[in-house]
């Protein structure tokens, strides 16, 4: 009555949306409507006329991509199929829908779809497959909890379906206490889905069967049979039954168990419910051998054998198909495979040509950049090369630059240390090379005479005959007296018509015969030019150097040259053309300077004195 | 009249002594010579040793002197006889629901009897739920698996009988690949031994090594792990046998007396049912015990 109700809301729908349909397309929530409609209906009693519907509308749905009302219609058919034992077209309709799923990255589809998925093949007994489906399943309402904000609601509902559907796996798997511990609703607050709360109470209370607790399975039974689902849900009221007359089996109230058992059985008889009437053949077989009537006993017996040997032909005959289509599918695959290694391969082709343009590329650009290297270098190290060319002129030219600059310095101090009159060195040479001189004149017996000679008398000269003539008595008079120097023997021209005659390794009385030959030359000697001939002397004055006094230190030269200078007074004094020196004794004198100064007189030789 | 009396008294007791308490037992388990090898002489009221004196497994023994044991202190003081009778008979637990048979020597397991309990009484467990463990036994000579690991496990294939259900329910719960072979034990063994599997379950040995002789070959369990039966044992007595209330309220009462003084896990312990070896062993199919109620 139920489904007519329902066939006709949906003709009507389908009626009123059909004029609709001719020009636009039917809308979303209209189709979403009567697929919850088709769905209720075909989930009660798996009705084969409603399948033309439920086409119809996935066609709908195709056709404004709705997407998600498609893969429902798949998951309904292929629930329906696999009622009808078509296992092989079911798992193909499911595996659909999860596609779509996994295409629209829509979680809860996904995780409808694996469920679908376990249960068939649960229904195969594959239960290591089916694991791994409910496994998916918990997995992919995780990652749905990781969004609660999304589907909070769907979430939970699909969390008591896989509650329900591990629990009815671990039940199949003889795992009971595992199954009573999974199959609870605590903790989940889920509304608006009676059939599947029912469904997982029937489940928990069949494993509390199970584990022989009757006495707790049959108030979670009480607490169903007050729901409406079991008015609407043929298969829900078979289960139901099916327990309650287990209760009563395992309680012992066997004429109750066959009470209830009976007109469920009954029921199965025009539906594909082959599992329950099996359970409920073989429960009445135990209720009529325990009361002792085994000749019904036995039939049932035979009935439940007759059941349950078709329902495993159907399994194994499934099991047959799945295990020929899974090898037609690795055969296509294997196909797909090759096709994939030949893409691949050419693929690789592909890439392999283009890496050989890359790197052709790849050379040209590295060649260009060598190329500029190499320019750069060159032009780098031409530049270095004219760069070190120039630096090594201009090295050239500063070293003869140096060298000019060297010689015009040596000509300078020559000019410097020598007088241009004369030739002969002056004062300024004697200053600068007065300690080099003196350096090896460490003792009296190695000394070193200081003799200053001065023309007597040149100023008349200057006067008289004027200061070229002075001048040419100059240069004679150096010249004169240079030819009389021994080779070691150094004459300088101290300053006006004054000279310095230095004699190294000389004593005084070495110095007294060189001396008075200088002043007996000068004295003979005829000065001037041939037209203007003049004679003229000099006087002497001499000292020793190094000269040391009772204190023990030495003289200075400068000292030395004083009374050098102080004997040539003493010449001048008396009466010029003479020569006085120095001669200390070979002892220090008892004396300062300044005293030996005053008594000169006592330590002097002189030509006057030779003479006399 | 004196006479009389006397000579009812004397019938009475004679009739009494020639109404022994009737167990049905299994005759092809061969036990009134293992009964009597284990007995050694001692009443069976005053076995307080269960160490085994004979190899093989042993709990047969065990419990038909737990059995005799309990219903003595129970109350329950008549001769026990033992009756053997065809594995077929007991097993379907026809007789015992016809009250044709009293009780049953050896325990059975509960889901066996689920759907039972409105024709049989079923005792306390005597073997309670997850105390029953089973090795994986392999050919001695196939050293590779000797150590195989939980990882290891998932490659291994074992022969195991769908008609034992037990035993059935806990390798499916594992996730070793299963052949189901519906025949003699001794045929199992033997294709263990010709590799056309590689080890079944088996009762823990109780020998030192816990190595299993069969027929010259030797089995050894895979060591460190075990798997549990997942189920409970129960002594059942008819309850459409006349005598059948009250030899069950002997029955229970006597096995809560021995529960309370610790025989029965004694019992179980000394005999190796409960195998001290193995104790730290890891339990493959733990997740079938009955999860403890969260606090």
């Amino acid at each position: 009555m139920m489904r007519i109700a329902m066939l006709a809301s949906w003709l009507l729908c389908m009626a009123l949306t059909a004029p609709a349909t001719a020009t636009e397309l039917a809308s979303p929530s209209a189709l979403e409507k009567s697929l919850a409609e088709l769905n209720e209906a075909l989930k009660s009693d798996f009705d084969l006329s409603l399948l033309p519907e439920l086409r119809a509308l996935r066609r709908d749905a195709q056709a404004i991509d709705a997407l998600e009302i498609v893969a429902q219609t798949l998951l309904l058919e292929g629930q329906v199929r696999k009622q009808y034992g078509d296992y092989q077209q079911s798992l193909v309709l499911h595996n659909d829908a999860l596609q779509l799923a996994i295409q629209r990255k829509d979680l809860a589809l996904m995780a409808q779809s694996r469920l679908a998925i376990a249960r068939l093949e649960m229904d195969l007994e594959r239960y290591n497959y089916a694991q791994r489906s409910l496994d998916d399943v918990h997995q992919l309402i995780e990652q749905l909890n990781n969004h609660p904000q999304k589907t909070p609601y769907v979430a939970q509902q699909l969390l008591l379906q896989h509650r329900l559907w591990q629990g009815y796996l671990y039940v199949l798997l003889g795992s009971y206490h595992q199954a009573v511990a999974t199959l609870r609703t605590d903790g989940l607050v889920v509304t608006g889905t009676p059939e599947l709360h029912d469904t997982l109470l029937l489940a928990r209370a069949w494993a509390l069967l199970k584990l022989g607790r009757y006495q707790q399975a049959q108030p979670i039974l009480n607490q169903v049979a007050q729901s409406t689902m079991l008015v609407r849900n043929q298969r829900m009221r078979l289960r139901f039954k099916l327990l309650q007359s287990m209760v009563w089996l395992q309680s012992g109230d066997f004429q109750q168990t066959l009470d209830t058992a009976m007109p469920a059985l009954m029921e199965t008889f025009a539906t594909r419910f082959l599992d329950e009437q099996a359970e409920l053949q073989f429960v009445m077989s135990n209720a009529y051998v325990q009361m002792g009537d085994y000749q019904q006993a036995h039939l049932y017996l035979k009935r439940y054998a007759l059941t349950k040997d078709a329902l495993n032909f159907q399994k194994r005959n499934n099991k047959l198909l799945q295990l020929e289509s899974q090898y037609a599918l690795a055969t296509q695959k294997q196909q797909l495979s090759l096709l994939e290694k030949d893409n691949a391969l050419q693929a690789q082709e592909i890439f392999r040509h283009q890496q050989i343009l890359e790197n052709t590329r790849l050379a040209q650009q590295r060649g260009a950049l060598l190329l500029i290297l190499a320019v750069a270098l060159l032009g780098f190290l031409y530049w270095r090369w004219q760069n070190k060319r120039y630096l090594s002129l201009l090295e050239e030219e500063v070293k003869q630059r140096t060298a000019e600059l060297d010689e015009r310095n040596r000509q300078l101090q020559a000019l410097s240390y020598s007088d241009s009159l004369t030739g002969l060195h002056n004062r300024h040479y004697f200053f600068s090379e007065a300690d080099k001189l003196l350096a090896h004149t460490h003792s009296a017996s190695q000394s070193t005479i200081f003799c200053l000679i001065d023309i007597d008398h040149f100023k008349q000269i200057n006067d008289s005959y004027g200061h070229a003539v002075g001048d040419q008595v100059l240069q004679q008079f150096a010249q004169l007296v240079r030819l009389q120097l021994r080779e070691q023997d150094v004459l300088i021209r101290w300053g006006g018509e004054e000279f310095l005659l230095v004699m190294p390794d000389t004593d005084v009385s070495q110095a007294q015969p060189l001396i008075e030959r200088i002043r007996h030359v000068v004295m003979q000697a005829l000065f001037g030019s041939d037209a203007q001939r003049l004679m003229c002397t000099c006087s002497l004055g001499f000292a020793p150097y190094p000269l040391r006094l009772s204190n023990g230190q030495p003289l200075d030269w400068e000292q030395v040259l004083e009374l050098a200078d102080n004997c040539l007074y003493q010449a001048k004094h008396g009466g010029r053309d003479a020569w006085v020196g120095l001669n200390p004794p070979a002892q220090p004198l008892a004396m300062s300077f300044e005293q030996l100064q005053q008594n000169m007189e006592a330590f002097t030789v002189s030509s006057t004195q030779l003479a006399g | 009249m004196k006479f009389l009396v006397l000579l009812l008294l004397v019938v009475s007791q004679c009739a009494k002594a020639h109404n022994p308490l009737i167990v049905d037992i299994i005759s092809s388990e061969n036990f009134s010579e293992r009964y009597q090898a284990f007995l050694q002489g001692r009443s069976v009221l005053d076995v307080t040793d269960f160490r085994p004196t004979t190899q093989g497994s042993h709990i047969e023994i065990i419990e038909m002197v737990l059995l005799q044991q309990a219903l003595f202190l129970g109350g329950e003081t008549r001769e026990v006889v033992f009756n053997p009778k065809p594995s077929v008979n007991i097993l379907e637990f026809t007789d015992m629901i016809a009250g044709e048979s009293l009780i049953l020597a050896r325990t059975v397991w509960h889901e066996d009897v689920i759907n039972y309990r409105g024709s049989v009484y079923v005792s306390d467990p005597v073997v309670k739920f997850g105390e029953y463990e089973a090795g994986i036994y392999v050919a001695k000579r196939n050293q590779a698996l000797h150590q195989t690991t939980q990882d290891g496990l998932e490659q291994l294939t074992l022969v195991a009988n769908p008609r034992w259900r037990v035993d059935w329910h806990a390798l499916t719960n594992s996730k070793m690949n299963l052949v189901s072979f519906i025949g003699p034990w001794e045929s199992m063994l033997n294709m263990v031994e010709t590799d056309i599997v590689d080890g079944m379950l088996v009762n823990f040995s109780v020998s030192e090594s816990l190595q299993l002789a069969f027929e010259g070959r030797d089995y050894v369990p895979i060591e460190g792990v075990k798997m549990v039966l997942p189920d409970s044992r129960h002594f059942i007595v008819s309850k459409r046998h006349p005598e059948g209330a009250q030899i069950f309220a002997a029955l229970n009462r006597g096995l809560k007396e021995l529960r309370r003084r610790g025989v029965i896990r004694k019992a179980l312990t000394e005999s190796g049912f409960i195998n001290r070896k193995v104790r730290d062993w890891t339990v493959i199919n733990r997740a079938m015990l009955p999860q403890e109620p969260k606090p």
